[in-house]
């Protein structure tokens, strides 16, 4: 192995002369800053103040009801208990307010939509629905919107 | 004083020890509870603070609303979590010492990054520019200057570190600028126009501390709004460019001081202040009246080798970066 590579290049100590890396610096930069950008501008695209350096843009008031779709079509309420605590009560349990925009609040319903699927799913149910409206503080008119989460077949009919 | 960048490069070493001095203490103070204006008076120092006082608060025994993507993070139980507090806060204390912060500075990273993922903590923007600011000076060379590294390196007549790259402070300075930027873009909108967010946010609770109506009293909603939009947009900006940067220091130091007293941000505000210090070069006689400083001077009385670059810091990427 030693006589198939070439010498490496000496300065006249003897010191092994290392070539920098000029592409790494910029790379580095591009990746670091290229990232905290993409989260910013994938935040400020969702109206959600997380990550993306958005609070207190505006207080936003919304109100949310939870229901287990049942097989029949049936919806039956789900009310939020012990599983909900600290913040995340605050923030999904039945309403409140946010200085985190409405696309924060969105998707705070839909992690717990998924919580509930993993870890409380009822026999007879295939899903489980977030009614959803908000406003900013100071209009009139409320925006509904709807998510809802399927549950696995194992789980609806075990 | 604030010089110009030309001489930037020399000064990357003790800008990078600052911070991390700036950082540490930050970090301390979040630790032990000694910050906010706003809160002054429920000062109740702890070492370090618990998060949770009881199994009964500890909410990450529910659903724990954890950052996307990282909801497969393992949960520790609340003993656990003190530990784990408990690691965090010694292991702060010897990362703003200057104690063997090769090691020391990731896994500080580390422990803060698994806080801030695992639990509701990534709700709070203070926490995720936190993290960032910690991922970036954990892997950089921050204990030549002003810490227990740099004097152990003098006492054992150790060579002085080479001059350092201006990556990590680059990536701190565009950090800043996307807070800033981003943190404008939200607010670009009638409620901040028109002064309208300020008692929204009144009536949403925002307000703490006695300073805060006093503040309201003695300004007009709409210039305390409009303030908050020019000052943000200034920064983005200013800081970069040495003619604008003391205007843009003071005014800074203005806002965030000002929205400390009034609103409990946590260590937000000692935050943004402490990234000036990526912007701020001190020139190689700043603090040299001081003894530790003296002692832990590295290049004094030992040539450092010779760059293999020099190029000024004029606002681009430095060729070694």
């Amino acid at each position: 192995m030693e006589g198939g590579s070439a010498p490496a290049k000496t300065d006249r100590c003897g010191a092994r002369a290392v070539r920098p890396r000029r592409w790494l610096g910029p790379a580095v930069i591009a990746v670091v800053l290229g990232g905290e950008l993409a989260l910013a501008v994938q935040a400020t695209a969702r109206q959600d103040g997380q990550y993306g350096w958005g609070m207190f843009a505006s207080v936003v008031d919304f109100q949310v009801r939870y229901d287990w779709v049942l097989a029949d079509g049936r919806l039956r309420q789900h009310l939020p208990g012990g599983e909900l605590r600290g913040r995340a009560r605050q923030l999904v349990g039945h309403g409140g307010s946010t200085l985190y925009r409405q696309g924060a609040i969105r998707r705070f319903v839909s992690g717990y939509l998924g919580y509930l699927v993993e870890h409380r799913p009822p026999a007879d149910a295939v899903a489980i629905r977030a009614s959803l409206r908000h406003r900013v503080r100071g209009e009139q008119t409320w925006t509904p919107s709807l998510l809802e989460r399927p549950l696995p077949r194992s789980s609806a009919h075990p | 004083v604030i010089p110009s960048d030309a001489d930037a490069d020399a000064d990357t070493g003790r800008r990078l020890a600052l911070l991390r001095v700036a950082f540490g203490t930050i970090l301390l103070m979040y630790q032990t509870g000694l910050y906010g204006i706003s809160r002054v008076a429920s000062w109740a120092p702890a070492f370090p603070r618990h998060r949770f006082a009881s199994e009964a608060a500890y909410y990450l025994a529910g659903f724990h609303l954890p950052a996307p993507g990282f909801a497969w993070l393992p949960v520790p139980s609340l003993s656990g979590y003190r530990r784990l507090e408990v690691a965090a806060f010694l292991l702060t204390l010897a990362w703003s010492c200057g104690l063997a912060t090769r090691v020391t500075g990731p896994l500080l990273a580390a422990l803060w990054s698994y806080f801030l993922l695992v639990s509701q903590l990534s709700y709070q923007h203070f926490y995720f520019l936190l993290c960032l600011v910690l991922l970036i000076l954990a892997f950089a060379p921050t204990a030549d200057h002003l810490s227990a590294d740099a004097l152990l390196r003098r006492r054992w007549r150790l060579p002085p570190p080479p001059p350092r790259s201006l990556l990590p402070v680059r990536l701190l300075q565009g950090t800043v600028s996307i807070v800033y930027g981003f943190s404008l873009l939200s607010k670009l909108n009638q409620d901040w126009f028109s002064g309208q967010i300020i008692e929204a946010l009144r009536s949403e609770g925002a307000y703490a501390g006695p300073l805060a109506p006093l503040v309201l009293a003695s300004f007009p909603p709409r210039f305390l709004s409009l303030f908050t939009l020019a000052v943000e947009g200034f920064l983005v900006f200013a800081l970069w460019l040495p003619a604008t940067r003391p205007l843009a220091v003071a005014l800074g130091v203005a806002l965030h001081l000002g929205i400390d007293a009034m609103m409990p941000v946590a260590t937000y505000s000692y935050q943004m202040l402490g990234l000036y210090l990526a912007f701020v070069t001190l020139g190689p006689r700043a603090g040299r009246r001081l003894a530790f400083v003296r002692r832990t001077e590295t290049t004094d009385g030992l040539r450092a080798p010779a760059p293999a670059t020099v190029s000024a810091d004029r606002g681009g990427a430095h060729a070694d970066d």
